[in-house]
């Protein structure tokens, strides 16, 4: 455990040191892969700790993205307001999507989470929500200044955005460790092992799933609200059925139920990508061939390699 | 049911089946074919997820195949049409053989997201190989006349595409009820049911469901062969697994396990698109809401549904 804490904050230190060593341009992504790690980070915690496959997660990145979208772009809110707003706005989705859903398991909740995932975008799309949603085509906006005792910071500086979307990242994970260390994270684990046996022990097991589901979103929220601060657009395709297999393919690639995996994931996965399309063009395929690799034979992800071979 | 139930429904839909092109207008035609075809697909995927208990997000890939396998052997090939849909049934239950090999091994949601990933894969790569496969645009090609004994028929004639169509579904149809009535079906509902029972009892589990799933990777196969002979071209977009996903969302709204129940919600599911669409653009919002509703409150299906309100009434007449 000490070793761990150890390790985490030594990351922490070598991620507030590295924008030296990176030109803006990298900063950028730096920045965007911490989002996705977020963003597959709470995923894990609904589908590595409660055991919930979801494939509709992508519907609160788009809730929170659009959510803080719309209080800069029509409300002319602050950075904060906004934000509150996004927050506000993905958690009370997956409410509503998450009511239903954790009444069923299994296989029907995956079923479950891609239908409500599928309407979502087609009620985005068709013709009574056009004018909030605006299909694909990209709302621009300019994120208004971050108000920070006296200072006025600019999340148009690729610098001061990275260590914007670094200090939420790092404090997200540290709310997420928390929660899965504490008895909620028992129970929710509980769960993940057998529902029927954590019914009967007496948890009232909806409403455990419920919170992971809430907590999920509103993780996933936050990811899509610092990826349109940071990308300065929002666009249906936040709400994408594919953003969310991403984030099971990165959770499964780092290795589900550890958190950092997560981000280790999300790393390996856009690095490489991005190695990969200087080389092929092939490169979704490519992917699915690790994917493959990864699935078939450490179950557990790289994170799972890293601890198998010190044991 | 009775004993003698099952043979006289069946004769009674087919012969139903069988006047229907003679009654019905060109648009109600095609669509019954398209029908026949999606209800063969859902029934192939019903194999896998209803008796088998495997949730295969990849079935397109076998239709795919199928698809594919057929029209490259006539186009390329230049094989007459029985060769051609030899060809298309081989290659698809080669492609499930391969696939199955890996994804046999692997347990619930792993199996779903591996079965999503091979269907991503291969989508991918119909779609690049475009020199093969013509990509988006697909490939178009003259269906060859079909030899049966003195006779040749020619598929261009509607009826007889039809009728073609028909005789494979309803042999299909036979074979996966045998399927699943015989012994074998016995252990695949008892490996749905727990696998680890199953293997315990001394069954090899990955063998049989290596089995079904090359079984259902053919009959999907079948079926994108069909649709490509009816429809006389093949593309990627066959491949995509929102595809495979309909097959998931008839066989849950006509009730999964009971063979009857996907031709039954891809039946409606496939009108219900087909006339909707033409005046409510946003049909697809209904069908979403309504496989929401199903999942929630009636996750047997439409089939099961009956056949437990049936149930009910008898044991109520019975009691009184």
């Amino acid at each position: 455990m000490a070793g761990r804490i150890v390790a985490f904050w030594a990351a922490v230190a070598v991620l507030v040191v590295l924008p030296r060593a990176l030109t803006p341009y990298q900063l950028s992504v730096a920045a965007e892969i911490m989002i996705w790690g977020l963003f597959a980070m709470a995923f894990d915690l609904l589908y590595g700790y409660t055991g919930m496959l979801s494939f509709g997660q992508a519907i609160f990145f788009g809730a929170g993205g659009y959510g803080t979208a719309f209080g800069v772009l029509r409300l002319n809110w602050g950075i904060w307001e906004a934000l509150g707003l996004g927050l506000l706005v993905a958690a009370a989705f997956a409410l509503a999507v998450g009511f239903f859903a954790v009444r069923v398991s299994g296989h029907y909740f995956l079923i479950l989470t891609i239908t409500f995932s599928v309407i979502t975008v087609l009620v985005l799309q068709s013709g009574h929500w056009r004018w909030l949603s605006r299909g694909y085509a990209a709302s621009p906006f300019t994120p208004p200044l971050v108000p920070l005792g006296p200072w006025r910071i600019s999340l148009i500086d690729p610098l001061a955005n990275y260590y914007w979307v670094l200090a939420f990242v790092v404090v997200s994970f540290l709310v997420c460790w928390r929660i899965v260390n504490s008895p909620l994270g028992q129970v929710f684990r509980g769960i993940r092992e057998n529902e029927e046996r954590s019914r009967l022990i007496g948890y009232h097991v909806e409403r455990f799933k419920l919170i992971a589901f809430v907590l999920g979103g509103l993780f996933s929220g936050l990811a899509g609200a610092l990826l349109a601060l940071t990308l300065r657009y929002v666009d249906i395709s936040y709400f994408e059925l594919t953003l969310s297999g991403k984030a099971v393919a990165w959770t499964v690639i780092g290795g589900a139920g550890t958190l950092i995996g997560a981000f280790l994931g999300a790393l390996v996965f856009i690095v490489s990508t991005d190695y990969l399309s200087a080389w092929t063009i092939n490169v979704p395929l490519s992917i699915g061939l690790l994917l493959l690799v990864v699935v078939a034979f450490a179950p557990d992800g790289l994170i799972g390699v890293v601890r198998g071979k010190r044991r | 049911m009775k004993r003698a139930g099952f043979p006289l429904a069946f004769a009674i839909v087919l012969l139903v089946l069988i006047i229907a092109p003679h009654v019905l207008g060109t648009f109600q035609r095609v669509l019954l074919t398209e029908i026949l075809i999606w209800g063969l697909f859902a029934v192939a995927f019903d194999l896998l997820y209803g008796y088998t208990g495997m949730l295969s997000f990849g079935q397109a890939t076998f239709f795919g195949f199928g698809s594919y396998a057929v029209t490259l052997a006539i186009l390329r090939g230049k094989l007459g049409l029985w060769p051609a849909l030899l060809v298309g049934l081989a290659v698809s239950a080669v492609a499930a053989g391969i696939v199955g090999f890996f994804a046999v091994r692997i347990r619930g949601h792993y199996f779903v997201i591996i079965t999503v990933i091979f269907s991503l894969i291969f989508f991918f790569w119909a779609l690049n190989w475009s020199w093969l496969t013509g990509g988006d645009d697909g490939l178009s090609f003259q269906v060859p006349a079909v030899p049966l004994g003195w006779w040749k028929f020619s598929l261009y004639d509607p009826i007889t595409n039809y009728y073609f169509v028909l005789a494979f579904c309803a042999i299909a149809f036979l074979f996966s009820r045998r399927l699943v009535r015989s012994p074998i079906g016995r252990i695949l509902v008892g490996i749905r049911e727990n696998e680890e029972r199953a293997r315990l009892v001394g069954y090899n589990v990955e063998h049989f469901k290596l089995l079904i799933f090359v079984i259902s990777g053919a009959l999907s196969g079948l079926a994108g062969a069909l649709y490509s002979l009816t429809f006389r071209y093949a593309n990627a977009g066959l491949m995509h697994w929102t595809v495979s996903g309909d097959a998931v969302m008839w066989t849950l709204l006509g009730g999964a396990g009971s063979l009857v129940g996907p031709i039954v919600g891809t039946g409606l599911l496939v009108a219900f698109s087909d006339y909707v669409s033409s005046w409510f653009e946003n049909y697809k919002i209904i069908i979403g809401a309504l496989i929401i509703l199903v999942v929630l409150a009636v996750p047997q299906g439409i089939t099961g549904l009956i056949r437990d309100l049936w149930t009910a009434r008898r044991i109520s007449t019975d009691g009184s």
